[in-house]
Formats: structure tokens, sequence, C-alpha cells
């Protein structure tokens, strides 16, 4: 029993001491956050004001913004609404005199409204600062005042633009009385399923990378046959999984209980913090998962090492090997949009993406049915048994100190026991 | 001269001769396909496609929903009922994900309300319930009037020298650009990759040692590097036959695809960009293989390296929404992003010549500048052979003369 001692002490001891270990698990998650929050929040601002929309807004632009021109060929524009500035547009008798006035710097922008527009629908915009995806992306001014004065011969003209202006929606079955009768805030919702996926994803890939690294490592530079003489194979591969395993369950925890206690203080200053509900014990089931799904990737992957000669001839494999891991983060819409459809249901039960698709699950969706997360745990921990037996077929002395390069066919023959 | 060429035909074969090099070259677009497609599919399917009710007591919605909505894809139906208690009752037996009702006063006080089960409805059941709102209100204008105010205008976009125009109805247009930029992207990247092996892997397995006997630090990586560009091009010269084979194939099915044109602006804005491009990653990846005593360690560092080419794509939604932003054109003037922010940045905006010409300069001195570190450090690495290179020693060597 000692050994296994000493190699869960080594392994970890080796990996808390690397700096490495220590950068990316306070560093990534703050990258992260930076790049996909930042970027996506700066695109959201820019997206809100792409367009003309403060164009529209209620205390009209500086006196110095430049004129919008437009050449009325088809004679539609005969009022504006009350609220687009009359001095923000400039009528223009043809295309010529737009396009000079375009050039002197006068209008930043013309619009030519053919003859035949209403038959149509054409309109045309010549602009000095070329950005079409925003402008047809936001809100256009031209569009506002056409559809204004298409619509002022109806009856009721302001629903024509908009039919709808104010729906009282009401959830006729709420899911479950008490916390989640009221849904969800949207972007709330959104920050805990990506936060859950990105988790998940993220710390079984590197703790199963970590075995792989310490198996192919020790492989590489011939520790292995070192260590061999004092324990047995099995012991060797015990002791790195429950070693590696128990960094990773550290990691798992700075992580959490970071984003736990950011939340916490986040609720005083941020009105979305106050919005997060997470499932009634959601952090007991995920321990379990992230446990039997870290033995499972970790088995695998220390196979993978302890067959291939090197750490990089077992690139493809490890692709392979965690490619089930991904395939959540793939299909991360139907995961938001329907956490109770068929597809999260069917992923969220199979063992090999069960880990990450059952948690990113049980933060998408208000309730999910009780069994499934038991159903899919039992399926897991079976599924990391048989791998784990597997694995250790596969810790034997002759594979360990064996230089043979790993193909399909040798996996093929090796989990065949031949 | 003659060892240079040996170098780069032996470093192309080594590596386009493999059949690996084959597979990954076209698995690389087929996979990015089949990922893409089966996203769609099953966003598609996962989509609640069950009818949205409707009870109108203000008598506005006259129109037959079935016959309006028989064309428009995905397929989502609209159902009346002739009151609350039955659309209610269609609800509950799950027949229905949610349904509107319009009080007899709706045109005077338009309050309208929705109820659902536990769900609200999707975005596709909301859009389509308010088209066909419209559809029906419409009727009061007349009929030259109708069609316009119902599906709007086209927006047709020049810029002000009318040598750029996109329609909003070919949005293809933007997307073939944005594909081969990605691709090309992925292209130069992966030559670095292959760069940063190259070096370190004939370090490692001390053939560098019987090289050097026979050829000087300059034949060695030079030829590498023209060897790997060849690569490259062939790559390219693969995936961009795929994605005409793609087009051509596809206009038969998808008339959008007709109106795809060859961006010739753009593919000669590549040509331009490319070579100092290359050269600068390939410099940086020697430099680090070089460096690096272990490759997993110089693994490592060549990962945050490629970071700093591949920063832009984080923030791509900027550049959709505002590609002149400050902070984009900061990045298309920075040296390791301005080949990816300048391409990406190419479809939406007219880019400043000031800014090309500054950006485009500040690449070149740089893969210069590249070069010699390059050069330097592999030399420094030859000499301190097996040991691991310190940043302090690298300094030391680049300021001694």
């Amino acid at each position: 029993m000692r050994p296994i001692f000493v190699v869960i002490k080594h392994e970890i001891v080796t990996v808390l001491s690397k700096r490495s270990f220590w950068l990316t698990t306070f560093l990534l998650p703050i990258f992260i956050i930076v790049l996909s929050f930042g970027s996506q929040w700066m695109a959201e601002r820019l997206f809100a004001d792409a367009g003309d929309q403060e164009l529209l807004a209620e205390t009209p632009p500086d006196e110095g913004h430049a004129l919008i021109g437009y050449v009325d060929e088809a004679g539609i524009i005969v009022a504006l609404p009350p609220y687009v500035s009359q001095t923000l547009l400039q009528q223009y008798t043809d295309a010529a005199a737009a396009h000079t006035a375009l050039e002197s710097g006068i209008v930043e922008r013309y619009y030519i409204i053919p003859a035949a527009y209403l038959q149509t629908g054409q309109v045309f915009l010549v602009e000095q600062q070329y950005s079409p995806l925003s402008r047809f992306t936001g809100v256009d001014i031209m569009q506002v005042l056409l559809d204004y004065n298409l619509s002022q011969l109806a009856t009721t003209p302001a629903l024509l633009i908009d039919p709808l202006p104010q729906v009282i929606s009401e959830a006729v079955f709420p899911a479950t009385p008490g916390e989640h009768d009221s849904p969800k805030d949207e972007s709330a919702a959104f920050l805990v399923t990506y936060a859950t996926l990105m988790i998940y994803y993220i710390v079984l890939s590197m703790s199963s990378g970590f075995m792989l690294h310490s198996v192919s490592k020790e492989k590489e530079n011939r520790v292995a046959e070192v260590l061999l003489l004092s324990l047995r194979p099995r012991e060797l591969m015990l002791g790195k999984l429950i070693g590696l395993g128990a960094v990773a369950l550290l990691q798992m925890g700075v992580w959490l209980g970071g984003s736990l206690l950011a939340l916490d203080q986040g609720k005083q200053v941020f009105e979305i913090a106050r919005m997060i509900v997470l499932p009634p014990g959601f952090l007991a089931w995920g321990m379990f998962y992230l446990l039997f799904g870290y033995l499972l990737y970790a088995s695998l992957l220390g196979a993978i090492g302890a067959l291939a000669p090197t750490a990089r001839e077992s690139s493809q494999f490890t692709f392979f090997a965690l490619m089930p891991l991904m395939v959540p983060l793939f299909l991360m819409t139907p995961f938001m949009e329907a956490p109770n459809g068929s597809i999260a249901v069917g992923l969220s039960l199979f063992p090999l993406t069960a880990p990450v698709a059952m948690m990113t699950r049980m933060a998408a969706a208000t309730t999910i049915p009780a069994w499934q997360p038991a159903v899919g745990l039992v399926l897991l921990a079976l599924t990391a048994y048989g791998f784990v037996l597997l694995s250790a077929r596969f810790f034997r002395a002759d594979t360990l100190v064996s230089d043979t390069s790993l193909t399909w066919r040798r996996l093929l023959a090796e989990i065949r026991g031949k | 001269m003659r060892n240079l060429w040996l170098v780069a035909r032996h470093e192309y074969r080594k590596i386009a001769g493999k059949k690996s090099f084959l597979i990954s070259t076209i698995g690389i677009p087929i996979l990015i396909c089949l990922v893409m497609g089966i996203t769609i599919v099953v966003t598609l399917t996962a989509m609640d496609r069950r009818p949205v009710g409707y009870v109108d007591s203000s008598g506005i919605l006259q129109l037959d929903a079935q016959q309006l909505l028989a064309d428009e894809q995905p397929r989502l139906l609209l159902v009346p009922y002739p009151d609350g208690t039955s659309a209610r009752a269609a609800l509950e037996s799950g027949e229905i994900q949610a349904y509107y009702v319009l009080p007899t006063d709706y045109l005077e006080a338009p309050v309208a309300h929705l109820y659902y089960a536990d769900k609200a409805p999707s975005q596709l059941a909301r859009q389509r319930f308010a088209y066909f709102m419209r559809a029906n209100l419409v009727q009061q204008l007349p009929e030259a009037y109708q069609e316009r105010v119902l599906h709007g205008s086209q927006l047709t976009v020049r810029s002000s020298d009318g040598a750029r125009e996109a329609s909003s109805d070919n949005i293809v247009d933007f997307a073939v650009p944005f594909v081969a930029v990605i691709f090309f992207f992925i292209a130069v990247l992966s030559a670095g990759g292959y760069m940063f092996q190259a070096v370190a892997d004939e370090k490692e397995n001390r053939t560098m040692e019987v090289l050097m006997t026979s050829l000087t630090a300059n034949e060695l990586i030079g030829g590498k590097s023209l060897g790997l560009i060849a690569v490259v091009l062939t790559q390219l010269f693969l995936w961009i036959l795929t994605l005409t084979l793609a087009i051509i194939i596809g206009a038969q099915f998808v008339p959008e695809l007709q109106a795809v044109r060859v961006p010739w602006a753009l593919l000669a804005v590549t040509a331009v960009y490319f070579l100092p491009a290359y050269v600068l990653i390939a410099s940086l990846m020697t430099t680090v293989g070089a460096a690096a005593p272990e490759t997993e360690q110089g693994q490592q560092i060549s990962g945050l390296l490629n970071l700093l080419f591949t920063f832009p794509m984080f923030f791509l939604a900027i550049i959709f929404a505002n590609p002149n932003h400050p902070f984009i054109v900061l990045l298309s003037i920075f040296p390791t992003t301005s080949f990816t922010t300048i391409l990406f940045r190419w479809s939406f905006t007219v880019i400043p010549l000031w800014q090309l010409a500054l950006s485009w300069t500040l690449l070149v001195i740089t893969a210069l500048a590249g070069i010699w570190l390059a050069a330097r450090v592999f030399r420094l690495g030859m000499l301190q052979y097996g040991q691991a290179l310190s940043l302090k020693g690298i300094v030391a060597t680049l300021r001694a003369r």
C-alpha cells in the first residue's frame, strides 16, 4: 500500500509545484472571461449603437452632426416623424447633386429612392465610411422614414410599424413552484450555462491531460523503468489516478469557489448576479459527475500514455479520446434552447458526454426529471469502472518500457487482449 | 545555393509526402462543414415547432394564416381558436406551444396577452405572429403600398467611389471571403507549427549536429522556410480547389451561390500580406524551436505565440459591428494581428490607404527583425547545445556585436 501513497504524494507535489499549474488555475478563468465576455459585451454595445438608433432618440444629436442626404425619385417622403429632427436631413433633386455634397463633406451619406420603389423595394445608399454589415444589422433611418410615410394612409399607422407594442406574458404551468416560477433572465441563464460548460470541459480535459503527460514523461525519460523495480504497474497507475484526481478537485474547488464568491459579492453590484439561480443539489451532482468523469477520461488518456512511446505520438489518439467532451461545446445552442430536448437528454445520458452535458443541462434547464441525473451518473460510474479496468490492462511492465509505436491496429489488438 | 534547395525539397517531401498531410488538408474543411451542418440540423430539430394559437376578439385577423404562411420556412403554423377556453385546453394538451389573445378594443388600446405552458415561445414563434398581424393590418392600405410595408426595402450600400457594393439580400458575398480568410489563416498558423516542429525535431534527435557539418545556419533555416512555403501553397491550392468545386456544385442547388464573384481585390491584398506574415510567424517559431531545450516546453511557448496571431478571432463580433472602431484599427496596425484583421475587415469596410501602408510597412520591418532574431538565437542554440537558453542569455547575445 505504501508505494501507492508515495506515488500519490509525488504526483500532487509535482503538479502543485509547477508554476504553469497556478498560472492556469488563476489566469485562465480571467483570460476566458476577458476575451469571451469582454468582447461580447463590447460587441453588444456596438450593435446596440449600430445604425441610426441614436439619431432617433428623444434628444436629437448635436448641431455638429453631418447631414444625411436623400434623393426621393418615388415621391414617398412627404412628412417626417415627430421624433426625427428636421435639421438631420437634406433633400437633393438628383444623385449628382447629392454626390457633390458627399464629396465636399456636407453629407456623410445619401440615399436614392428610385421611381420604381413601390414595385421593387430597392433603396441605394452611398456612404463615405463604407460599413454595410452595420447598416444591415442596425436600425436604418431611411427605412424608418419610408415605413412612417407609407403607413400614414392607414387608420392605425403606429400599429402597422409595431403590431404588438405591448404583450403581457404569463406562464400557465410554471415549472416548479417557488424558486423557478418566474422565467429566468436570459443573459443570466446564458452566463451560468456557458460557465458550467467551460469549467467542466477545461477541468476534465486538463486533469486527464496531466495523467497523459505524467505517464508519457516517465516513459520518455525512462524513469518508468526504474520505478517498475519497486512497484507494480497498477500501483503506479492507481497512485497517479488518485493523486492527479486530488489536483483536479483542488482546481475545480478554486474555480467553483471563486465563481460562487464572485457571484455572492456581485449580488450587491450587478443585477444579473441576483437573477442567477442554481438548481437544488447542483453542487453535489457536480462533484460526483466531475469525479467519475475524471476517472473515465484520466484512465483513457493514461492508457494512451502507457501505449504510445512519446507524448507527441499520442496526440492524434488524445484528440479522438477527448472529442466526446467537445460535442456539448459545439451543440451549445440546442442545450440553451431546449435543455429537455431529445439531443440534450441523449447526450447527458451517454456516459462519454454525460459529465459536461448533464451539468450544462442542469444549469440551463429550469427543471429536469429527477431520474435523469441519477441514471446518467450510474451509467457514467459503470463506464468509468470499465475504463479503469481496461486501462489497468494496458499498464504493464512491457508496455511501459517498450518503444513500439502506437497505431490504430495495435490499439485494437491491445483492447482485444492479443 | 544547392544545399538550400536540397533542404527545401527534403522538407516539402517530408511533410507533403505523408498520407496524414493529405488527410488533414482535406479532412479539416470536411470536419468544419460537418460540425456546422450538424449544429444547424440539431438547432433546427431542437426548436419547438408546435403551432401557436390565437384568440382574436378584435376582428383584425381576417386572413387565412395557413395560406399566408404556407411557404415560410421553417414551418410553424398559427391556429385560430374561438375563445380562451378552447385555446387553453389546446395548450394544456400540448397541441400548441403558446397562444395570443387580442381584446375587442385592440385597435384603440393595443395590449395583447400571451399564454404559454412553462417555457416562453421561441423567437421564431413571436416573429411569425408579428408578421401575421402586420399582414392583416396592411389591408388598411392601398394595394400598391401593401407589399412594401409588409416586406420592407432592400438596401444596397455603395462606397463613395463606387468601387464596393453590398446588398442586404446577398450575404453570401460576405461569407465567401470570410471562409477563405479563415482557411488561409489556418494554413499560415499550421506552417508556423511545422516550422517549429522541423527545428525542434532535428535538434532533439541530434540530426542537427550532422546537418551543421555540411550546411550553414542560413541555408538550413532558409531551406526549411522555402519548403514550408511550398507546403502551405499546396494546402491552399487544395482548399481553393475544394471551395471552388463546392461552390460550382452548390450553385446548382442553391441559387444564391451563383452570385458569388471572385474577390480579386481581397486576393491581391492577401498576396501582398502573405509573405511578410509567413516570414514573421516562421521566424518566431524558429526562435522558439531553437531556444527551447525540449519540444514539449517549446510547444507551450509556441501556443502562446499563436495566440498573438489568433487574437483578432476573439473580436470578430466587433469587426462585424464596427469595422472602423479604434481598437480594431489598432489591431490592423499591430504586426502580429494585422494580417488577420485587415483580411477580416476587408469585406466589411473600405480600409483607408494610410492604414494599409502603415500596417504593411510595420509587418515587413518586424518580419525582417524576426529573421535577424531567429538567425542569432539559432546560432546561440547551436553553441549551447542541450542547454536551456535563458532569456537573459538571449538578450546578451543580441546585444553583442
